[in-house]
């Protein structure tokens, strides 16, 4: 396989846009990728969409504003990981010489209010229990009780969001809140608050990404290396095998980051910077041990250290993550990539990690149907 | 308000509101056996009932039923309002650890919210959820805390 690079990334502020089409806003991010690549349209060989709840063919709809050049547009789904499954599918084919050049584009108009993940007369709706915080709260009420964590040290983890959220022009809350609001907030599935819920959100982001030998002629300023990559669907683990009464299920990440540390050459310890999927606070602490970062049930402690700021030893969701940066479900992946980007570029101004010298990137993205992993490095 | 499974007068005749999950009791407040299935090539055990077998995708599974007491492994209150639900909140949602290693994620029966504890031995009994348009009840498994002995659970 050929090496791969990312050459640019571009956003659509995330946000509230009911005015706004979802064309408008595509076109948006993907012209502002396209030029921080310094890459035109009519080099793009392929584009990889990622998107959810818009309908059939929003990928061209929206990829066909750049111009019309007959390139095949492929629509991919894996619910909040979509644009993740998106970025692996280009990458593939770029690594394996069936494209050069490739976009990547997640976009999403989401409608206000609670995510409904099962349909109305299903039975998880009418018995209440296909609540999305929930799943994050019997873990973390479970976690709770057998680490001694506290609902103060996950709602810590909203208070960095949105401290990091306040130093990203393109997030959808640039407000910080004190760790007093977060718990004051009403309780939707306790410990987990409204404040500790990723919201609804309107966004849209791209990327370039290019074969590394044929980069050359587009005198980037800059790149990151595609070095890892990792991808499943939850693989069913015997009940003899289990680890007892499964709690905190992070099971599927670690077998997932094994895999995609395993093809980069590097360990946890090597990570200077990563983007993991807060959808609620809960993520954050449960996601940085699967991944290794910290050991298992020293998460919620990590981030009460404040380890995992812009200026900790493991920072994480620099751009404020789903919390605070908004999770548009099918543009989450493609953000995370930017803000990756902007990181091993040294290029994120205010959220900038280690002096401008992290070289090391990761990305763990979970949807309905898998988890993906990333590792960039510089 | 979570839903009632002491009131044993209802209105319509009972109908399991997800088909074949358990055998219809005689009335509301009893215990109920979960209808699971087993895979006989490799001995995992499911619920709720699977064609294939998850572990090994064999076809040959068969019916078994489900201890009705199992453990609360973890729960959570849930406070908001789920539209289309028939739950009022607040109510607690609990993962239930059944003894032959299956875990039941279902609703508590109305009673007091923050005395629930992990550890909590429960049992499954059939509790009403709502009226269909023909005038039946429809009921589903909900967890109940156990009267008895704590430790009956165990070393099945
Ligand atoms: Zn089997």
């Amino acid at each position: 396989m050929r090496d791969v690079v990312v050459l640019g990334a571009g956003l659509h502020r995330f946000g509230r846009f009911p005015e706004k089409s979802l064309q408008a806003m595509g076109r948006e991010a993907i012209k502002n990728a396209l030029d921080d690549a310094g890459v035109p349209f009519k080099d793009i060989e392929v584009a990889y969409v990622g998107r959810v709840l818009a309908g059939m063919g929003a990928g061209l709809n929206v990829v066909s504003e750049l111009g019309q050049t007959g390139i095949p547009v492929v629509n991919i789904e894996m619910a909040c990981g979509s644009s993740t499954s998106a970025f692996r599918e280009a990458y593939l084919m770029v690594a394996n010489g069936v494209y050069d050049t490739a976009l990547v584009v997640g976009f999403e108009k989401m409608q206000r209010g609670m995510l409904q993940i099962a349909e109305q007369k299903s039975y998880g709706t009418v018995m209440g229990l296909s609540v999305m915080p929930a799943s994050y709260a019997l873990q973390a009420q479970r976690y709770m009780a057998d680490h001694g964590a506290t609902p103060e040290m996950f709602a810590q983890v909203s208070v960095k969001s949105h401290r990091n959220g306040a130093l990203n022009p393109y997030a959808q809350y640039q407000t910080e809140v004190t760790i007093e609001e977060v718990l004051a907030s009403r309780t939707i599935a306790a410990p987990i608050t409204l404040l500790q819920c990723s919201p609804t959100t309107d966004g849209a982001a791209a990327v370039v990404i290019c074969a590394k030998e044929k980069a050359g002629k587009y005198a980037a300023r800059r790149s990151m290396t595609v070095a890892g990559w990792a991808t499943g669907s939850g693989k069913y683990v015997p009940k003899s095998h289990d680890e007892g009464d499964a709690e905190v299920n992070t099971g599927e990440v670690t077998r997932l980051a094994r895999i995609a540390y395993e093809r980069a050459g590097i360990g946890p310890e090597d990570v200077d910077v990563t983007q993991v999927h807060d959808a609620f606070s809960p993520g954050e602490i449960f996601t940085i041990e699967g991944l290794g970062l910290v050991g298992e049930g020293e998460g919620a402690r990590a981030v009460w250290e404040g380890r995992t700021e812009i200026n900790g030893d493991i920072p994480v969701n620099t751009d404020g993550g789903l919390l605070s940066r908004g999770h548009p479900i099918g543009a989450t992946g493609a953000a995370m990539v930017t803000e990756i980007f902007r990181q091993l570029t040294g290029e994120a101004g205010p959220r900038q990690v280690k002096d401008g010298n992290a070289k090391v990137g990761l990305i763990q993205n979970a949807g309905i149907g898998g988890v993906n992993v990333l590792v960039f490095k510089r | 308000m979570s839903p009632t499974a002491t009131s044993t007068q209802a209105p319509g005749r009972l109908v399991a509101l997800a088909p074949g999950t358990f055998r219809i009791p005689e009335r509301l407040g009893l215990p109920v056996h979960l209808l699971g299935a087993r895979c006989r090539a490799c001995g995992e055990t499911f619920f709720p009932k699977r064609v294939f077998c998850a572990n090994c995708s064999s076809d040959s599974l068969e019916e078994v039923e489900m201890p009705e007491r199992g453990q609360v492994q973890t729960y959570t209150v849930v406070h908001q309002q789920l539209p289309g639900s028939a739950m009022v909140p607040p109510y607690a949602i609990v993962r239930i650890a059944l003894p032959n290693g299956v875990a039941v994620q279902t609703v508590m029966v109305e009673g007091d919210l923050a005395s629930l504890a992990i550890g909590d031995v429960v049992d499954l009994v059939a509790g009403r959820i709502m009226e269909d348009d023909a005038g039946n009840t429809l009921i589903s498994y909900l967890a109940r805390k156990a009267q008895t002995e704590k430790d009956e659970v165990r070393g099945a």
